[in-house]
């Protein structure tokens, strides 16, 4: 079994389903709703018609009956495409073991492909760090959950991130509408990136931002005398860290509230994982989330 | 500022460490790669500034520290004088006050010994490889020792073997002389101690040329002069002095008991009650010759009557000795009395040639030194204590002055170009040599007196014994007689008797006197140096008039000492008490050796040469032995002073009785030596005249800066110790160093949180 598919994770994501928070449309149908009514048989409600409609979906027999134009709308099941973007650069590097911020985020992208997959939606993988590292097309084999975790697993850390313009090239280069999963540790520009998701999301994907952080770079508990080494640039620096610890964790939360703001002002799904968690109990804490706010 | 321990300072590259160890520890930093460089790189942004603040301020806490503590093993001082409390060698030079005021005793010690026992305690803190050089100081500086330097074992015997003299107190001699020998030290620091009293008169002595000194050792930065005193300015010493042992006015003459006026002086601070007083003569005490004075108040004096008994004649030495205070230097006085079988004297003059006998230029002065009747007592005359010889001018020969103890030349020409005339030259040459031995010469005048004869071979430019140059003659009628102006006697003199009444007596007498004729002196000439005139007429010419040469006395009379001029002579009762005060007067300055005050020169002229020649000092006092021998100091062969062999000596340090006799002869007994001659030394009373001792203060105002004074006692040894130091400045660099340390640990916590 490949290393980042663990039996307890799975079985604990498969438990609880994954429930996208969204209906995308799909080329199977599935358990998910399509979120383009009028196309499926089953009807669900009507709604006065607006310049710009179709006319093709006003309902005459209501028009008949009530003089108004409205227009007759459907809801049809469809499976999902779920992007998954891994942010493979140098940054990712930190930490060691179970911590290491790039491997559990590739525990991540491959619970997740392999929780889609199951649910017999498809899944496409693309690896980033200031370019695209790895794409696999979008699939719903279950065989593709293998060429996935080997490309996770041949995927090493390189490079500075460029997340930005890597997001605003994937929104122009997805078409149909779907999830978008982004897992990074956004050690970029704030600001490219917050653009990038909003654009995924002006193309009406669903975005989640996983922000893989591992906890040293939140809470910062290191002591001593500490040459920082920079992960993506050339750079060090000598210093005590106990010093800098509460403007560091200044920063940081003024840094995280940026992100956590920025996501929400644009409808992007913010799921902060520290690597110090277990990703099953964060995973699952994240889906049941999800599926509560999904039945409001 | 100066360092005790200067290469201590290298002490200061300790500076290095905390530099080393600021690059040392950069070098041990732990590498960590990291991911948001740029969130550290805002947060070092934020506290940058304050943390190299912080850094540098520790940084320069901790090197101010290592160069403190370098600073404090350095031992940084004021002075380089405190360098003996490193360890380094000093030269020390210790100077005991040695006048007799140190024997007093002050508590269950006396100063001396408070002295000893501070010096040794002293000489115990000196450090290793220091020289000593000890100086005993009265009034005059006396190296002591020890002969090396560095041999604190003879330094130590060399105290413990001191003694008072009998000299005063006079400070500046002796501090100069162990500044200089301070100087000839090789050691970079120089202590002087002065083991004293501090008597204030010690000071006042020559109290500028001291003052000029005392800044010029301030001034000199590695001499450090610190006084001890060794006795306490409040405590009251009680003291009495015997001062004076006076005759009345006799002549001391063998199997007489003669009357002596015995003067003690309490110079103490409180009265004094039942002293004894007792009178010795060559060391004996005499049966009876003792008194008890009840009662003596501070300051006062008291004179006591003894009398002594003189069986034999010669020399006699007559001491008076008190006893009951507390300075014992003083309760002795010595007195040499020449104690005569018979006392000569020649008359030159006119013999009796007819006239009236009273106009015989000798008979009213012969008979008026014997109290009997001339025709009647001739037995009585003879074996009378003065023995008289008249003599003509022309019959008056050398020999004649051989046996005689004071000469009288009245109304006597000198010669001329007769030959059978006057006194010949070669008389008048062995009357010059008999008064430069002692002799005793008294002039009177007359018409036989030739003006220019008398100047040419008496004058000044003659035999040098006129004590002034006759210029001329004046007279006056019976009517308006010249007198004498009794208040013109100079006291104390031949014509002013020591006792009162004695005194009035004759000035009652010798103002009745009147005198038609006299001659006059030039009082303003060459040949007046030396002179001084006795008495006065009442119109201010010289009437009396006296001229020391060498070892006698000349009294020159400006009148006839007959009934020719005048009435000088014509009443007994003045004529008798003048010619015994004048032969009282001038056969005591005929005394071989005699009284001298401690310190003085004594100076023989002995009849021959010798190969060397010794001085023999008094028995110590603590001299306990039996034996006859006293302790003798060789003074080699004498010298030639132009005219004769002459021995003197100034190591007249203690009162008593001292010799000077040929090398190996035999000490004289008594005052009766026919090898040498024989002084008495008396103490220098001046020493206890005022036996204030100066106060710290009185100290400052006579120094003109406040000296260093340590008392002698237990704390000398800490506080000599402690003043060696007191320069010194580590204390306070230490105080600071450990406040700065707490500082820099608190600064270091402080830096240690993060803000």
């Amino acid at each position: 079994m490949p290393t980042y598919l663990k039996p307890d994770i799975l079985a604990r994501a498969e438990a609880l389903g994954l429930k996208a928070r969204q209906i995308v449309e799909g080329l199977r149908v599935g358990d998910h709703k399509s979120p383009y009514k009028g196309f499926s048989v089953e009807f669900v409600q009507h709604r006065e018609y607006v310049p710009g409609d179709d006319i093709r979906h006003i309902d005459w027999k209501s028009y008949g009956r009530s003089e108004r134009y409205t227009i007759k709308q459907y809801e049809q099941e469809t499976n999902f495409i779920c992007h998954l973007l891994l942010d493979a650069s140098n940054s990712m590097r930190y930490g060691s073991g179970a911590t290491n911020k790039l491997e559990y985020a590739k525990l991540l992208a491959a619970s997740i492909a392999y929780m889609v997959i199951r649910q017999r939606d498809t899944v496409a993988l693309r690896i980033f760090n200031n370019g695209w590292v790895a794409e696999l097309p979008p699939s719903s084999q279950l065989g593709h959950i293998h060429a996935i975790t080997h490309t996770l697993e041949d995927t090493q850390p390189h490079d500075r991130t460029a997340m930005g313009p890597l997001l605003d090239e994937v929104a122009d280069r997805i078409s149909r509408r779907g999830i978008i999963c982004v897992i990074s540790d956004c050690l970029d520009e704030l600001e490219p990136i917050l653009a990038g998701l909003r654009h995924l999301r002006f193309r009406g994907h669903e975005v989640i931002l996983f922000h893989i952080l591992h906890p040293d770079e939140v809470q910062f508990p290191l002591d001593g005398n500490i040459r920082f080494i920079g992960l993506e640039e050339h750079a060090e620096l000598l210093t005590r860290p106990h010093l800098l610890r509460p403007a560091y964790l200044r920063i940081v939360q003024h840094y995280l509230a940026a992100i956590q703001r920025g996501c929400d002002g644009s409808g992007v799904d913010y799921v902060r994982l520290l690597t110090d968690r277990p990703l099953a109990p964060a995973l699952a804490e994240y889906l049941v989330k999800r599926l509560q706010a999904n039945k409001r | 500022m100066t360092f005790l321990a200067p290469l201590m300072m290298l002490g200061a590259a300790a500076v290095s460490i905390p530099i080393a160890l600021h690059f040392f520890y950069r070098a041990r930093y732990q590498p960590l790669p990291w991911a948001p460089m740029k969130f550290l790189r805002e947060a070092i942004e934020q506290t940058s500034r304050r943390l190299k603040f912080q850094e540098w301020i520790l940084l320069a806490l901790r090197c101010l520290a290592i160069l403190l503590l370098a600073l404090a093993i350095a031992r940084p001082a004021e002075r380089s004088v405190a360098a003996a409390g490193a360890g380094e060698p000093i030269d020390a030079v210790f100077v005991f006050d040695t006048s007799y005021s140190m024997a007093a005793a002050d508590g269950d010690k006396t100063r001396l010994e408070r002295a000893q026992d501070a010096a040794l305690a002293i000489l115990d803190t000196l450090p290793n490889r220091s020289t000593i050089q000890i100086f005993g100081c009265a009034d005059r500086p006396m190296f002591l020792g020890p002969v090396s330097p560095d041999n604190r074992d003879q330094a130590k015997q060399l105290i413990q073997n001191l003694d008072v003299t009998s000299l005063s107190t006079d400070f500046f001699p002796g501090l100069a002389e162990a500044l200089q020998a301070a100087a000839r030290g090789s050691a970079a620091a120089k202590e002087i101690y002065l083991f004293s009293d501090l008597q204030k008169s010690g000071w006042e002595r020559q109290l500028n040329a001291l003052r000029g000194l005392y800044e010029h050792i301030r001034q000199q930065q590695k001499v450090n002069l610190i006084f001890i005193r060794c006795g306490h300015p409040e405590r009251r010493i009680s003291n009495v002095a015997v001062v004076d042992i006076a005759l009345h006015a006799t002549i001391p003459h063998a199997n007489t008991r003669v009357p002596l006026d015995v003067t003690l002086k309490n110079t103490g601070r409180e009265s004094i009650r039942g002293l004894r007083v007792a009178l010795e003569i060559d060391g004996q005490a005499t049966k009876g010759d003792a008194a008890q004075v009840d009662f003596i108040d501070a300051g006062e004096t008291a004179k006591v009557t003894l009398t002594g008994s003189l069986q034999e004649a010669g020399l006699r030495l007559v001491s008076a000795r008190v006893d009951g205070d507390g300075i014992a230097g003083d309760n002795i006085l010595y007195r040499v009395i020449h104690v005569r079988d018979k006392v000569r004297i020649l008359l030159v003059a006119h013999p009796y040639a007819g006239q009236p006998y009273t106009d015989a230029g000798d008979w009213l002065v012969r008979w008026a030194f014997f109290p009997f009747d001339a025709q009647r007592d001739k037995e009585k005359i003879e074996r009378y204590f003065i023995e008289v010889e008249s003599v003509s001018p022309k019959d008056a020969s050398p020999e004649k002055l051989a046996k005689a103890d004071v000469v009288y030349l009245l109304n006597t020409p000198t010669r001329t170009t007769d030959p059978l005339q006057g006194l010949s030259p070669a008389f008048i040459a062995q009357l010059k040599e008999f008064v430069r031995r002692g002799g005793g010469l008294v002039i009177g005048c007359g018409e036989a007196v030739n003006i220019d004869g008398y100047n040419r071979s008496l004058g000044v430019q003659g035999a040098g014994l006129l004590p002034l140059t006759i210029t001329g003659v004046r007279q006056t009628t019976e009517a308006t007689p010249f007198t004498p102006a009794i208040d013109s006697v100079v006291v104390p003199s031949v014509l002013a008797p020591p006792e009162e009444g004695q005194r009035q007596a004759f000035h009652n007498w010798l103002r009745r006197v009147t005198l038609t004729k006299m001659v006059e002196l030039d009082e303003t000439g060459p040949g007046s140096q030396g002179a001084q005139v006795l008495l006065r007429t009442t119109d201010g010419q010289p009437l009396v008039a006296s001229r020391v040469v060498g070892d006698g006395e000349v009294i020159f009379f400006a009148t006839s000492l007959d009934e020719t001029w005048g009435r000088l002579m014509s009443e007994g009762a003045l004529a008798a008490p003048l010619n015994m005060y004048l032969l009282a007067h001038l056969t005591s300055r005929k005394v071989p050796g005699g009284t001298r005050q401690a310190g003085d020169v004594l100076t023989w002229y002995p009849p021959q040469p010798e190969a060397s020649f010794e001085l023999i000092l008094p028995r110590p006092r603590r001299d306990k032995s039996v034996s006859p021998e006293r302790p003798r100091i060789k003074l080699g062969p004498g010298k030639w002073d132009g005219e004769r062999w002459m021995v003197s000596t100034a190591e007249t340090l203690v009162a008593g009785e001292y010799a000077i006799v040929p090398l190996g002869a035999a000490a004289p007994t008594g005052l009766m030596s026919e090898t040498g001659v024989v002084f008495a030394v008396n103490p220098d009373l001046r020493e206890t005249e005022n036996l204030q001792l100066a106060s710290d203060s009185e100290l400052e105002q006579l120094l003109g800066a406040r000296p260093t004074v340590i008392p002698a006692g237990a704390g000398t040894e800490s506080a000599v110790r402690e003043r060696r130091t007191q320069g010194e400045w580590t204390e306070y660099v230490l105080v600071f160093l450990l406040f700065l340390l707490v500082g820099e640990a608190a600064w270091a916590w402080f830096c240690g949180q993060a803000w």
